[in-house]
């Protein structure tokens, strides 16, 4: 029996009319391990800090500082929104490692199809259009917030043809940043999945899979950086203000 | 649209999936980022200012050392000035108690010496009685009378002076 990754993300259960799909599911985890992790780190909060407090005061200085370096005095704003991208996407790129992801199903259709439980979050296209979607609408919000919506519009519209035919050009770019943003994560993601799925069936199954594994890591982690960055570079090109 | 059902994106699940990071957004930006950066802001606004008092107090501890030195030098200097007019004085009552002393010997020296001149003259004039009774009564014996007033007078003027002349 071989297993091969899907494209499009499984079944596994539905709610009234809304399928829940296994990247749904996984989805649930991620966010219940990140929402439990944000509850235990700071739920004793101190001055002298301890245990959990030290993991997420390390995560947030680090990205503070990385962040104030490009957004200067927004940084408050930005910060959470493009902390939240990073840390979302990064524990589920790890969880989607750990094993038991995409390999604990059920059988469908008599044997013939397998359904794996659980799905790497970032390789479904829903997952990662939805996070693209967010950075987008997010963008554009701090940008009509800052620069007003006659500042705002101003980046796009222009009574020179010249700007207007820019303009016209930058509308096309907001729109690609959606595809850009979901197909360079989706991709990474959902090709680990598959190089890892991959070697451990079809080459061997011991040990040769070990440094994909060291890889997937290494690319789980610089996606979820490039994402988040991406998204703070928009932001800061979009709120500020045009010449 | 063969594309997208190949990648089974549904609006449902898309909408899930916001909704869902919509939600994390919220409540890390509650309890995560909020508490953690007001608390880094925190330590960091605290250690600034424990720098600024540590500055402060040094700079008060120096100023204090550099009081005391003060302070003790010119003690030092009271000290000195005190030591010396002390010292000065002790002398001036020195020499004055030495000055009185020396004077109050002197009259000491001279009434005594006027006490001993006095008592002389009176022995002497003791002893010019008592000569000249026993000049009388040498002269009564060997004369077997007594001198005339006259007699009496002479002699006694003569041995008088004669005394007088053996005595000075």
């Amino acid at each position: 029996m071989e297993s091969h990754v899907a494209l499009a993300a499984e079944k596994i259960f539905s709610i009234g009319p809304i399928p829940i799909t296994n990247t749904i599911f996984t989805t649930w985890i991620v966010t219940f391990i990140l929402i439990i992790f944000a509850y235990m780190a700071t739920r004793k909060i101190s001055a002298v800090p301890q245990g959990l407090q030290n993991i997420a005061e390390v995560a947030v200085e680090t990205f503070q500082d990385l962040v104030s370096t490009i957004a200067g005095d927004k940084t408050k704003v930005f910060l959470p929104i493009v902390g939240s991208f990073f840390f979302f996407i990064l524990f589920g790129n790890y969880l989607g490692l750990l094993p038991g992801i995409g390999t604990v199903g059920f059988f469908e259709n008599d044997g013939e199809t397998f359904v794996p439980l659980f799905r790497s979050i970032n390789s479904d296209l829903n997952t990662t259009v939805a996070l693209a979607l967010v950075s987008l609408i997010a963008t554009h919000f701090l940008s009509v917030k800052y620069l007003g919506l006659g500042g705002y519009l101003g980046k796009f519209l222009s009574l020179n043809p010249i700007f207007l035919f820019v303009g016209f050009l930058e509308i096309i770019g907001e729109a690609t940043k959606i595809l850009s943003l979901s197909f360079r994560l989706f991709g990474n993601i959902f090709a680990g999945e598959v190089l890892l799925t991959t070697a451990s069936t079809r080459l061997f199954a011991f040990i040769i899979p070990i440094p994909f594994y060291f890889l997937e890591m290494l690319v789980g982690f610089v996606q979820a950086l490039i994402f988040a960055m991406l998204t703070l570079v928009f932001m800061v090109i979009l709120t500020q203000k045009s010449h | 649209m063969e594309i997208i059902r190949n990648f089974g994106i549904q609006p449902v699940l898309l909408l899930a999936q916001i909704v869902n990071f919509l939600i994390i957004l919220y409540l890390l930006q509650k309890f995560f980022y909020k508490p953690i950066v007001k608390l880094l802001e925190q330590r960091k606004k605290r250690i600034e200012e424990s720098l600024k008092n540590a500055d402060l107090i040094e700079e008060k501890l120096k100023k204090t050392q550099e009081q005391s030195v003060q302070i003790l030098a010119e003690a030092q200097k009271n000290s000195q000035a005190l030591i010396a007019s002390a010292k000065g004085e002790s002398e001036k009552i020195i020499s004055q108690a030495t000055l009185e002393a020396r004077k109050q010997l002197e009259e000491i020296l001279t009434q005594s010496q006027v006490q001993i001149e006095a008592q002389r003259k009176q022995m002497q004039k003791q002893l010019e009685k008592e000569t000249l009774n026993l000049v009388v009564e040498v002269v009564r014996k060997v004369l077997e009378r007594t001198l005339k007033p006259k007699e009496r007078q002479d002699l006694t003027t003569k041995a008088v002076s004669e005394i007088e002349k053996q005595i000075s």
